[in-house]
């Protein structure tokens, strides 16, 4: 059983606090996902976890233990770092081995932990070879394998991908997420990459400043931000906040946006909308809900007709990111790869409004979650 | 001291899983290079071990375990390894040693017998080749034998009738690491004294690892041929 509590988890270093009273619950087998940008307190949090920063308030309790004064070796936890820390002396095998060599584990045992791990990632002919020799993907499987051979309830990855190009940062994405339900153990994961968070975790944790934003499964994480700092992190490119008055509109609202009336359409929570009447409000929109031509499936009344100019096209391929101005604000739309817009001139797009979110401009909370609030954002 | 670090933590080209698997000469100098710290390490423990003289032959024998897992690919677990081979073949590598000098003592004294005696008649060349041949075939059949010894459980007359055979039929590789084993010592003996800790913690060890490459292929045959033909029986 490898569950996992932070209750009030607390870093300081002299006067400077990094991780403030952070709670959380990490159920066993769980694949969790810590994620925020550089000095969220992310990386300090998972070191917390594995014993190799001190905590400063609060209990961690790891099944039914509190650890916090509990070595790194007695906790039954495996990490895998960004820069894999290899012994560069060792050979892949002796690497793999050499925690269960200081545990003194039999060597028939050593031998075929070590044998089993290699078949699963597919390295039983790298064994005895030597870190130098092998490839950013060939290390970081040899990183994994001496994670695994220990067989820990949780394991712990540091940006375990951040050196490897893109390509085999995919390959790996997917090994690893198939490594979780084989191996059926607790993983707990910190990326600065919101690709990475949403395509593998159970649960994601946004952190900022070293608070907790949201956790959440991915999907809720970007259909139903809890404020704008999660909005603005998950999705790529990242939502659009234009600043709206939310005026009635005979039965229902709109939000007016530089004396264009955006519909809202019903499947926004007209209740919390109407809170806001004659109120300022943030609207944001996700680059993909703008629509050369009316999507079947969307009702034309959530549908908003707008023009912009068009200053940067980007084409990715599969789409392209136009970088537009709207009503004099930048704003970025995803449109399909047919679209040929060329720099400077005005396109005519639709708005989806019923994937259209509303946040207060002070508190920066969104309107429609019920997601607790978290703290350690303006109030 | 960056750019050591660079060159030490820098990342590799990759192995691919397909690449074909080096062979021969290539494959020695690649596992020369990859063990050389282990090997080092390997000829530092058999001197130490050999201090006492009378353990030549287990410490040698122990060396040769070790070097054969090498050469097999396999890892190795070095004073483990070399600790475990020590003692197990403690008194059968003391007999067979033994023997083995006894067998080269011979050869040896009448090679240089005849060797005095040809510089004065050319007549002895011819016996000189001879006791050569013999001193040669014995040295080869030695290194066989000690690597049938540690990689089998083989009566020590089967490790000789057999050694001897494999001496006769296949004693090309075996005879050119020798010859390697013999340059590093000449290497040794000219450069002296630069070449002072040669001894200690390269020539016997890499010579060793020159000898396992040599003899492990018919090693293996003899012992599968062997385990064969008990399976039949």
């Amino acid at each position: 059983m490898a569950s996992i509590s932070l209750r009030k988890l607390n870093k300081t270093y002299g006067a400077l606090t990094v991780v403030h009273d952070i709670d959380l619950e990490i159920a066993d087998k769980e694949f969790i996902i810590l994620v925020g940008p550089s000095g969220c307190g992310k990386s300090t949090t998972l070191r917390m976890i594995a014993g190799l920063e001190e905590v400063s308030g609060g209990d961690l309790v790891i099944g039914d233990e509190v650890v916090n004064d509990v070595p790194s070796k007695d906790r039954d936890i495996a990490m895998v770092f960004q820069n894999y820390a290899l012994y560069p002396h060792m050979t892949v095998y002796k690497n793999m081995a050499f925690g269960l060599m200081l545990r003194k584990a039999p060597r028939d045992e050593i031998d075929r932990k070590v044998m089993e791990a290699a078949k699963i990632l597919d390295i039983e002919h790298l064994l005895n070879r030597k870190p130098k020799a092998l490839s950013g993907g060939q290390r970081q499987r040899v990183a994994l394998g001496r994670a695994m051979v220990r067989n820990p309830e949780v394991f712990l990855l540091d940006e375990p991908l951040s050196n490897l190009d893109a390509k085999l940062r995919g390959t790996m994405r997917a090994e690893i997420a198939k490594l979780h339900k084989r191996l059926g153990a607790t993983f707990i994961y910190v990326t600065h990459d919101q690709v990475e968070a949403m395509t593998m975790a159970d649960r994601i944790v946004v952190m900022k400043d070293g608070h907790i934003q949201q956790v959440d499964t991915p999907q809720n994480l970007y259909d139903r931000p809890v404020n704008m700092f999660v909005a603005g992190f998950i999705g790529a490119p990242q939502m659009n906040m234009l600043p709206v008055t939310i005026l009635r509109d005979g039965q229902g609202f709109v939000a007016r946006f530089e004396g264009q009336n955006l519909p809202m359409p019903g499947n926004l929570d007209q209740s919390r909308i109407a809170a806001y009447e004659g109120r300022e409000a943030v609207l944001g929109i996700r680059p993909e809900n703008f629509h050369e031509v009316a999507p079947d499936d969307i009702p034309a009344e959530a549908l908003a007709q707008m023009s912009a100019v068009v200053e940067l096209t980007e084409p990715m391929g599969s789409e392209v990111h136009l970088g537009l101005t709207w009503a004099g604000r930048p704003i970025t739309a995803k449109v399909s790869p047919r679209c040929k817009a060329a720099e400077g001139e005005t396109l005519n797009l639709l708005v989806d409004m019923s994937a259209a979110h509303l946040f207060d401009p002070k508190s920066e909370l969104s309107l429609f979650s019920d997601a607790p609030q978290p703290r350690g954002i303006a109030a | 001291m960056r750019w050591l670090a660079d060159h030490y933590f820098a990342e590799g080209p990759g192995i691919s899983k397909d690449a074909p698997k080096r062979t021969g000469l290539a494959l020695v100098a690649e596992t020369m290079w990859r063990e050389g710290i282990e090997l080092m390490k390997l000829n530092l423990i058999f001197v130490l071990a050999c201090l006492p003289l009378v353990t030549i032959p287990a410490a040698f024998a122990a060396m040769m375990r070790v070097t054969l897992t090498m050469a097999e690919d396999r890892n190795v677990y070095l004073v483990e390894d070399f600790v475990q081979a020590f003692r197990r073949n403690f008194i059968r590598a003391s007999l067979l040693g033994l023997g083995i000098a006894a067998a080269l003592a011979i050869p040896g004294y009448a090679a240089f017998s005849y060797a005095e005696l040809a510089v004065a008649s050319p007549l002895y060349a011819v016996p000189l080749a001879l006791a050569v041949g013999v001193a040669c075939l014995f040295a080869i059949a030695g290194t066989y034998a000690f690597a049938l010894l540690v990689i089998s459980d083989f009566s020590l007359g089967d490790i000789l009738r057999l050694s001897l055979l494999a001496a006769l039929a296949r004693p090309g590789k075996p005879l050119a690491a020798l010859g390697f084993v013999a340059a590093l010592w000449l290497i040794h003996i000219l450069f002296y004294p630069v070449t002072l800790v040669m001894p200690a913690i390269i020539n016997f060890a890499f010579g060793t690892l020159a000898i396992a490459f040599s003899v492990l292929e018919t090693v293996q045959c003899l012992v599968r041929a062997k385990e064969e033909r008990a399976g039949e029986a």
